[in-house]
């Protein structure tokens, strides 16, 4: 397996606006075997209360000639989607503290079965142009100037490429991808068609209401063909959330707050086992 | 001989679903008794241990081989069928895939 190398396309460059459509030209060629995201985003005098930071990235879609999104995802959904598959998060800070904090969290875009494969990956060649990009809106952190430092939202893009003398001839590329979105009815099935066009190698269901248990909103889910005559998989939510959580080296989550009681924080884990707090300033006069 | 004032701060989170609510306490004392006022602002880091929240994932292929992987052919008729138990939450279906060259 040749050795990737680190490029660095753009390093922690600030946006100057808090909301928009960001978006990267990626370049002519090269063999990407993985793409690093890093976003961060400054707080400023007044704390943030119960705000996500993984809320502000509202969607990641690498694009190619235009129009072909290759992958295309919420921010939570991306977090939580590698955490998942890999057993452990990328690195995050959450912080509410005031004026020096810095909220930030890093994505991975893969595009081979494993960083290295040199059967599948992303080859830039291949395209006329492929486009990375970030649909951000600071300000589901709160108010610009109040909550957070305008500004500040800065962007880094690592790709993790093959070196030229050494680029491999993929046979394809790996990408994932929304195929519905919506919000959850009381009752009913909801039934949806799995896209056609290429190979699935895995499915993901995300629904999400902060506050509510996990198989609350959805109870059950089956996935088959041909009406449901052949049955791939069929089960309720709480055994499939048992078992695959069970598979994480990582179960827990840092933050760090600036408490008052009675505060809330929405997280990202449920079923919470433990929830442990500890004093980080302790004042001595 | 000056007096040593100490401020520590005890608290504890309560989780619904994946929402964490901090009751505590601030801790005061100095050479005489301690007292106890509400927390108030204080800087704590909070560690919450649980399942990933609202999340979950179906791999169908075998991860070296791909072996396993729903093509084509089985997508024609293929579907998800979701049982809906409440309403609120914020839904999201999606698929990993393998684009050719």
């Amino acid at each position: 397996m040749a050795r990737l190398e680190q490029a660095i396309i753009m390093s922690r460059e600030a946006q100057v606006a808090d909301t928009a459509l960001f978006r990267k030209d990626l370049p002519k060629s090269g063999c990407y075997s993985a793409l690093d995201i890093g976003v961060r985003l400054t707080n400023a005098g007044t704390v943030v209360e119960d705000k996500d930071f993984l809320a502000v990235i509202k969607h990641v879609s690498l694009v190619c000639n235009g129009n072909d999104y290759r992958v295309h995802i919420s921010g939570k959904d991306l977090f939580k989607h590698y955490w998942m598959k890999h057993g452990r998060p990328m690195p995050y800070t959450w912080t509410e503290v005031v004026t020096s904090g810095v909220n930030e969290v890093w994505f991975r875009l893969e595009f081979g079965r494993f960083l290295g494969d040199s059967q599948f990956g992303l080859d830039l060649s291949r395209f006329n142009n492929v486009q990375v990009q970030i649909d951000y809106d600071c300000t589901k952190m709160g108010t610009a100037g109040t909550h957070f430092t305008t500004g500040t939202f800065s962007i880094t893009l690592i790709a993790h490429q093959f070196p030229h003398a050494k680029r491999p001839a993929f046979r394809g590329m790996m990408g994932v991808r929304e195929f519905y979105t919506g919000t959850t009815a009381a009752s009913g099935d909801l039934v949806q068609d799995l896209p056609t066009a290429n190979l699935i190698t895995a499915l993901a269901v995300s629904c999400v209401e902060d506050g509510v248990a996990d198989g609350t909103d959805i109870t059950d889910i089956r996935i088959g063909k041909n009406s449901f005559s052949e049955i791939w998989l069929d089960g309720k939510w709480y055994t499939f959330a048992a078992m695959q959580n069970a598979g994480l080296d990582v179960r827990e989550e840092d933050f760090t707050l600036v408490a008052t009681t009675a505060d809330a924080k929405s997280t990202h884990l449920g079923n919470v086992d433990q929830v442990i707090m500890v004093d980080e300033a302790i004042t001595i006069t | 001989m000056a007096t040593v004032a100490r401020v520590a701060s005890q608290a504890m989170g309560v989780a619904v679903g994946n929402k964490v609510t901090v009751t505590g306490i601030t801790i005061s004392w100095s050479d005489s008794t301690p007292t106890a006022g509400s927390l108030s602002a204080k800087q704590m880091g909070m560690r919450v241990i649980g399942d990933i929240h609202g999340f979950l994932r179906f791999p169908f292929a075998d991860p070296e081989t791909l072996e396993g992987a729903l093509t084509p052919n089985d997508l024609a008729t293929a579907q998800i069928k979701l049982t809906q138990g409440g309403s609120g939450g914020v839904l999201a279906l999606l698929c990993e895939e393998v684009f050719g060259y």
